[in-house]
C-alpha cells in the first residue's frame, strides 16, 4: 500500500497528490500496534525522503544507508510518541537533521584523528577541472564548511524545496529567523562556493 | 536578493547562473537511494539487535541492587502468588520500595510499549515515562502506554515498581485483581502477605478502587489495609444478583422496561453486552448510561464506561465514553484522576469541541481542590479563547488566579480587559478587584 504522496512543500520538485491524513493516521496507529505490514508501508513510503534529503545534507553516499536505517529505527521506536503532534514528515526531517548533524560531527573527530596519524585525507579537489563530478565535489565541501544552521536551512528551502513556514516548524525557530538564516546562508555558501576560483574560472563552468 | 511569496527569496536551484548551475548538479547526483528492502531489513535488524544489548547493559550494571531485592521477595514468608485479575483481589502483590532512586531511572525503556497490552517479560525492564519494573519468575502482567499514562495488569505474580515523580496529567495505573491502584504522587509501598495488602504512602498521593468503585485515597504519611481473608463486601452494584431473564426477552429491545423492573433492564443489557462485537459495545454503553442517568449509581455507571473502554478501546462509542468518565469522575471526588482522564482526552483529541470547557474544568480542581493557581492560571488560559459562559468564566478566574500568584500588574491587565468586553458575568467582582489592586 501506498499511503500517501510525499506532502510538503511549496510546489516545487514535489509530486502534487494529496495526502490523505485520516490513512496516514490509521497507518501510524496500526504501527504503534507493532503491526510489521504498516512499518513495511511506512518504511516503503518515507525511506527514499529521508535517503534523499540526508544525502543533500551532505552525507556521503556510503553513509546514507546506514544513517537513512538509523532515522527509521527511531521512528518505529518512538513512534508512540509520536501522536500526531505535528506532521509525520516534520518530525522524520527532525530526526535526519539529527542523524546529519551526528555525523557531521563523527566526521570531524576523523579528520582531527587523521590529522593527528598524518593520514589526511588528499582527496581534495583543485584546479578548475569544472566536470559534474568537480562541481558536486565544491558544492560538498562548501556545505561541510559551513556553519550548520545555514547548512540546514539552505538545504530545507533551495533543494527540498520546503516553505519557510514548515523550515520553521522543523527548526522550532519564528519564520523570520528562518528568513534571516536563509540570507546569510547564501552569502556564506557563494564565498564558500567560489573561493580561490577566479572570475574567468567561475565563468567556465559549464 | 530577489523575492516572493511573502518576502521568501527565490529558489538558488532555480535560477539560471552558476551558482544555480552548480546546485542542481549537486542535487543530481544526490538522487541514487539505497535499496529500499534491504534498508528495512538492516533497521528490523537493528531494532531487534538493541535492546537485547541495552538489557544486558543494564542487568550488569545493576546486578548489584536488584540481586538483594530478589532475595528479599522470594523469601518464604511471602509466598508466590497466582490468580488471575477476575478471580479476586486476593492473588496480587506490589511492592514500591520508597525514597531509593530506581537504578536505571536515567536509561532509555527498555521496552516499547504501545497502545495495545504488551506482555511484560519476566526480569527488570525500564517502561516508558521512567518506571522501571522488576518482575520475578512466572509473574504474569501486561502493560501499555497511551498519553503519558502507564497502565499495568498484573494477573498473577510479584512486580516491584520504582516510579519516578508524576507530572500532573501523567499517571501509572496498576490492576491487580478487582483492586486498582492510581499513582498520582511518587513515593509509596504497597506489600502483600496472603491475607493482607497494606498500603503506606511516604509521599503524593495513592488512589484505591475495587471495581471501579472508589475504595480510598491515601495520602503522605497515611497507610491503608485490607485483610483479604475476610469475605468481599457486598457489591453495591445493580444487577449483581438480578434474576436471569427469560431468552425471549433477550432479542427485544431493553428500553421496554418499566422504571421498576431497574434489575430486569439491567441483565437485559448485560445479556446483550455478552454478544460482544458493536451491538455488545452499544449495550454495554447504554448500560453504563442508564445507571448513571436513571439509577443514579455513578459508581457502577463508571465502572461500566470502564469496562466499555478497555473491552473496546477503538470502538465507535469510545470518545463518548471518555467524556463520561470525565464527567463522572470529579463528582465522585476523584479529582486527580479527572485531571488524568482530561489530560489524556486533550492529548488525543486537541481540536475537541468541548475542549475549553474541559480546560475550565482542569482549571477549577487546579484551583479549588489542589489550591495550584499556577497550574489554574494556565488551564484557565487555554480556555480563555471560548465564547459564551465559559470563556467569560475563564477570563475571570485566570484574573482571579493571577492576582493569588502575587502577579499584580498582569492581574491588573487581566481585569481591565475582562471588565472592557460588554455583558460579562462577573463584571461587579472584578471592578471590586480591580479596585483593590489600585489602592
Amino acid at each position: 500500500m501506498n499511503v500517501c504522496a510525499p506532502c510538503r512543500s511549496n510546489g516545487r520538485d514535489v509530486t502534487t497528490q494529496t495526502c490523505q491524513i485520516g490513512v496516514v493516521h490509521g497507518l501510524f496507529d496500526r504501527c504503534v500496534t507493532g503491526d510489521r505490514e504498516a512499518w513495511r508501508d511506512l518504511h516503503r513510503t518515507y525511506q527514499p525522503i529521508a535517503c534523499r534529503f540526508l544525502a543533500r545534507l551532505g552525507v556521503p553516499g556510503s553513509d546514507v544507508d546506514d544513517a537513512c536505517q538509523e532515522v527509521f529505527v527511531q521512528v518505529f521506536r518512538y513512534l508512540g510518541r509520536f501522536e500526531h503532534r505535528c506532521d509525520f514528515q516534520t518530525w522524520l526531517y527532525k530526526l535526519c537533521l539529527s542523524q546529519s548533524a551526528r555525523l557531521r560531527r563523527r566526521r570531524k573527530l576523523q579528520r582531527a584523528l587523521a590529522w593527528l596519524w598524518g593520514h589526511e585525507s588528499a582527496a581534495h579537489t583543485a584546479g578548475h577541472d569544472w566536470t559534474d563530478r568537480m562541481v558536486e565535489e565544491r558544492v560538498r565541501r562548501a556545505f561541510d564548511r559551513m556553519k550548520p544552521l545555514h547548512h540546514e536551512v539552505l538545504v530545507m528551502f533551495h533543494l527540498e524545496g520546503l516553505e519557510g513556514d514548515e523550515i520553521a516548524r522543523i527548526l522550532g525557530c519564528p519564520p523570520t529567523t528562518v528568513r534571516r538564516r536563509l540570507h546569510y546562508a547564501r552569502q556564506e555558501f557563494e564565498q564558500l562556493l567560489w573561493a580561490g576560483t577566479s572570475p574567468a574560472g567561475k565563468g567556465s563552468a559549464p | 536578493m530577489s523575492e516572493q511569496n511573502g518576502n521568501w527569496p527565490t529558489v538558488m536551484k532555480d535560477e539560471s547562473g552558476e551558482t544555480g548551475t552548480a546546485l542542481r548538479r549537486y542535487d543530481g547526483g544526490t538522487k541514487a537511494t539505497p535499496s529500499e528492502a534491504n534498508a528495512y531489513s538492516g533497521v528490523l535488524a537493528k531494532l531487534e539487535g538493541r535492546p537485547v544489548r541495552l538489557r544486558w547493559r543494564i542487568a550488569l550494571g545493576t546486578t548489584a541492587v536488584v540481586l538483594p531485592l530478589l532475595l528479599w521477595l522470594l523469601r518464604p514468608s511471602e509466598s508466590t502468588i497466582s490468580g488471575s485479575p477476575a478471580s479476586s483481589s486476593s492473588g496480587t502483590m506490589a511492592n514500591f520500595t520508597p525514597a531509593t532512586p530506581s537504578p536505571a531511572s536515567g536509561l532509555a525503556p527498555s521496552i516499547q510499549l504501545g497502545m495495545a497490552p504488551i506482555t511484560l517479560p519476566t526480569g527488570k525492564l525500564q517502561l516508558a515515562g521512567g518506571v522501571t519494573a522488576m518482575l520475578t519468575d512466572a509473574t504474569s502482567a501486561t502493560a501499555r502506554f497511551q498519553q503519558g499514562t502507564l497502565d499495568i495488569a498484573l494477573a498473577s505474580g510479584t512486580i516491584v515498581l520504582h516510579v519516578l515523580p508524576r507530572e500532573i496529567g501523567q499517571a501509572v495505573l496498576i490492576t491487580a485483581g478487582h483492586h486498582r491502584f492510581t499513582v498520582v504522587g511518587t513515593v509509596f509501598r504497597l506489600s502483600y502477605t496472603p491475607r493482607r495488602l497494606d498500603l503506606s504512602v511516604i509521599e503524593g498521593l495513592v488512589a484505591v478502587s475495587r471495581g471501579g468503585e472508589h475504595v480510598a485515597t491515601v495520602a503522605s504519611d497515611e497507610t491503608w489495609s485490607i485483610n483479604l481473608a475476610l469475605p468481599a463486601p457486598a457489591s453495591p452494584r445493580h444487577g449483581d444478583a438480578a434474576p436471569r431473564v427469560a431468552r425471549r426477552t433477550l432479542q427485544e429491545n431493553c428500553a421496554r422496561f418499566t422504571a421498576e423492573q431497574t434489575q430486569q433492564k439491567i441483565a437485559c443489557y448485560r445479556e446483550q453486552v455478552s454478544k460482544g462485537g458493536p451491538d455488545g459495545e452499544r449495550a454495554q454503553h447504554m448500560l453504563a448510561r442508564y445507571l448513571r442517568d436513571d439509577v443514579v449509581d455513578l459508581t457502577g455507571a463508571l465502572a461500566a464506561f470502564e469496562s466499555q473502554r478497555s473491552r473496546y478501546p477503538r470502538g465507535e462509542l469510545r470518545v463518548e465514553a471518555d467524556r463520561a468518565v470525565i464527567e463522572i469522575l470529579p463528582r465522585l471526588g476523584r479529582h486527580a484522576e479527572a485531571l488524568v482522564e482530561t489530560q489524556s482526552f486533550l492529548d488525543a483529541h486537541p481540536d475537541a469541541e468541548d475542549r475549553a470547557e474541559l480546560r475550565l474544568m482542569r482549571g477549577d480542581i487546579f484551583r479549588a481542590i489542589f489550591q495550584d493557581m499556577l497550574s489554574a492560571e494556565r488551564e484557565y488560559d487555554e480556555g480563555a479563547e471560548a465564547d459564551g459562559r465559559t470563556g467569560d468564566d475563564s477570563r475571570f478566574l485566570r484574573a482571579l488566579c493571577l492576582e493569588s500568584l502575587g502577579r499584580v500588574n498582569e492581574a491588573r491587565l487581566a481585569y481591565r480587559d475582562y471588565l472592557a468586553q460588554a455583558g460579562t458575568a462577573h463584571a461587579r467582582e472584578a471592578q471590586r478587584h480591580m479596585k483593590r489592586l489600585a489602592q
